[in-house]
């Protein structure tokens, strides 16, 4: 790219991190405007990668160019066809059986993700030692308070079930103690994860303001 | 014990993998056993949450006003880890485009994965097909802003500034991009119901909501709003299970200890 | 009766797409690596194909707008224009997505504006913060105290007042807070399992009419 295209690059994006920040003042049509040009330009270059990442060279070139070598991709190609009939409303039930693709396959990635991704290593890393041998009291305490931190944090979800009996009523107590306890801990995380993004959060503002600052003289030099 | 290990060893089966696969299998006759015990007219009582029962109110509100609800799917898809989330705000949009359309509350439904926008126009289209006189009431819109999640907050943003919203209702996946859409909801005095999953969001949903779904209580959809037995015997396995992985904590916990 | 199978077809494909990409979590199995492979490639394919229909929605929707002259339609002929201008810049270079004129606008339009408008979180992050840290109850102010020692802990202002602020505010995140989250996630996994289990068992059918 030239230096010309750059320089009026550099100002471009100046102009619109300024209309952006406008915002600030107040809901205003220069924000606005701004915003509608970056829905735009999100969606457009969605559609170019959608076309030249991967509509181009995984379905259409192969069938073009191998047919015989790739022809499983046929597969795809009839899906493709039935999804984008719905185009047409009086078609929209063709789309079902893309949808019922993109569905089994969603679903068994999250069903697989919540077993090994959470599941498993968040119960295996909380079998932590208590024992203040293994480590010392600081940890002993510390692994002490996370255990009960998760399980009376998942305790708190618990949905179901309030007995009348003798029997019921005294579960009914020890899992409302457990609830309770079971919040504060959620509160302790809200407030920590809520404090340590705000600096996180700051530090993206203050980028944009640097940008404003040191490259805009530069071009003038 | 060993020879049961070296033969799932040789079939390419971990030991975790293996017991994971039993945790799977042992869900489906507890789910059976829940609904029949429903079927057969069991009760099984839930905990209240607020955000269910205060929904009503917001719809009933927009119809009054004619002012439209807002509603979002969040950020996720339906082919990727995100499906649960979008399924549940799925779930959820079920509900409010049935209430919305009984009682004429202009409904805007919203999406920012591509994949998503079919199920979200489908479901707005069974909800106005379900209406007896469904001509004289208007069909929930269900459209797209844009797969990228800053530009799809920017969108609702939007919605929320320039539309004289009467109420936003959030459920499905967030990521950070979610404070542009919570605060704004709060600025321009919109009530909020929220669900969320992420640890790292939840704490802005707690600061932006009136009514917030934390977590695994947004699943409880189906349950709470359209009572089917399989819906409520899913919480109970839920709560079995969740009985079974404290004492699985704890147990690994001693074991450790001693 | 057309309908119906329809209906049933969608099932059996979603159940049956399900459990084969599910199995690859369970086995270790080359061919079976092999297949899940081959539908992850043809699920990006329809996720491609899903956002052009999605393209096509946002355009149909902003026309209606500006056909219906409602509010802010000014604001949605720049949108199309922009998104226009966007799309026939990329296809009237063979190089595409990746011509020098995309590229100038990805790098000096979408992504500025992109970092602008997530900047502006820092500033909705402080009002949202001072109505998070009202002391409402007993639990906004455990909410308050884990948020201040967290704070306070990362700057030096926090040093100077408590010179142990930064191992209170570490063991806050490394322990209490990270017990909560972890009863949050687990509790969102329980969910899921559910979740996902009735729509493979087919109890649950969003996608069917």
């Amino acid at each position: 790219m030239s230096d010309v295209s750059n320089l009026i690059g550099i100002w471009v994006s100046a102009l619109l991190t300024v209309m952006v920040l406008s915002y600030l003042l107040g809901d205003n049509p220069l924000y606005r405007l701004a915003e509608h040009l970056f829905v735009g330009t999100a969606v457009g270059y969605a559609v170019l990668v959608a076309y030249y990442s991967l509509l181009r060279p995984r379905l259409i070139l192969p069938l073009l160019q191998a047919p015989l070598e790739n022809w499983t991709l046929v597969v795809p190609l009839l899906l493709a066809l039935l999804l984008l009939a719905r185009l047409n409303h009086s078609w929209r039930g063709a789309g079902m059986a893309p949808l019922a693709f993109l569905l089994g396959v969603g679903v068994a990635l999250a069903l697989g993700g919540a077993l090994f991704g959470s599941l498993l290593p968040q119960v295996e890393g909380t079998m932590l030692s208590v024992n203040p041998a293994d480590g010392g009291w600081g940890v002993a305490v510390g692994n002490l308070v996370l255990v009960i931190g998760t399980v009376s944090a998942l305790a708190y979800f618990y949905f179901t079930g309030q007995g009348d009996t003798g029997w019921g009523r005294l579960r009914a107590g020890f899992l409302k103690a457990w609830r309770g306890l079971g919040k504060w801990f959620i509160m302790v995380t809200f407030g920590a994860i809520f404090a340590s993004t705000v600096m996180a959060r700051l530090s993206l503002l203050i980028g944009r303001l640097q940008f404003l600052i040191t490259e805009i003289p530069k071009t003038l030099r | 014990m060993d020879s049961i290990l070296e033969l799932l060893g040789n079939s390419g089966i971990t030991a975790t993998q293996a017991l994971m696969f039993i945790l799977l299998l042992l869900v489906l006759p507890l789910l059976a056993l829940f609904a029949s015990q429903l079927h057969a007219g069991k009760r099984i009582p839930l905990r209240p949450i607020r955000a269910f029962e205060r929904l009503g109110t917001f719809i009933g509100q927009s119809a009054e006003t004619g002012q439209p609800v807002h509603m979002s799917l969040g950020v996720g898809g339906i082919v990727d880890p995100s499906t649960a989330e979008s399924l549940a705000g799925l779930a959820l949009m079920e509900h409010v485009a049935t209430e919305a359309t009984a009682c004429g509350a202009p409904l805007t439904v919203t999406v920012s994965d591509p994949t998503l926008l079919p199920l979200a126009q489908d479901t707005s289209r069974r909800a106005w097909e379900t209406h007896p006189y469904q001509y004289q009431v208007q069909e929930p819109e269900a459209r797209m802003i844009a797969p990228d999640a800053t530009a799809y907050a920017a969108g609702v943003m939007d919605i929320l500034l320039g539309e004289r919203v009467a109420a936003n209702i959030m459920v499905g996946r967030f990521g950070p991009e979610y404070l542009l859409m919570g605060e704004t909801g709060v600025k321009c005095r919109v009530p909020q119901v929220v669900g969320a999953a992420d640890p790292q969001v939840l704490p802005f949903v707690h600061a932006t909501a009136d009514d917030m779904l934390l977590g695994e209580e947004m699943f409880a959809v189906g349950a709470y709003l359209r009572p089917r037995p399989v819906h409520i015997a899913s919480l109970r396995v839920q709560d079995w299970l969740r009985v079974f992985l404290i004492l699985t904590i704890v147990l690994g916990v001693l074991l450790r200890s001693l | 009766m057309k309908v119906k199978f329809g209906r049933s077809l969608a099932i059996a494909i979603t159940i049956g797409t399900g459990l084969l990409v599910l199995a690859n979590f369970f086995v270790r199995n080359e061919f079976l690596r092999r297949v899940q492979q081959t539908l992850l490639d043809w699920a990006l394919i329809l996720a491609a194909v899903a956002l052009l229909l999605g393209a096509v929605n946002v355009v149909a929707t902003h026309l209606r707008k500006i056909r219906g002259r409602r509010p802010g339609w000014v604001y949605s002929l720049f949108l199309l224009a922009a998104l226009g201008t966007v799309v026939l810049l990329g296809f009237l270079d063979p190089r595409g997505v990746a011509s020098p004129a995309v590229s100038w606008v990805f790098l000096y339009v979408h992504v500025p504006l992109q970092a602008t408008i997530f900047a502006l979180t820092a500033f909705f992050i402080a009002s949202a913060a001072y109505r998070a840290f009202r002391v409402r109850s007993v639990d906004s102010f455990i909410m308050l105290v884990a948020g201040i020692i967290v704070l306070l802990g990362q700057v030096p202002l926090g040093q100077a007042i408590w010179d142990r602020i930064a191992a209170a505010k570490d063991w806050i995140l490394a322990y209490p807070s990270t017990g909560g989250a972890r009863g949050i996630i687990l509790g969102v996994a329980l969910g899921t399992i559910l979740t996902g289990l009735r729509v493979l068992l087919g109890i649950d059918r969003p996608h069917v009419k």
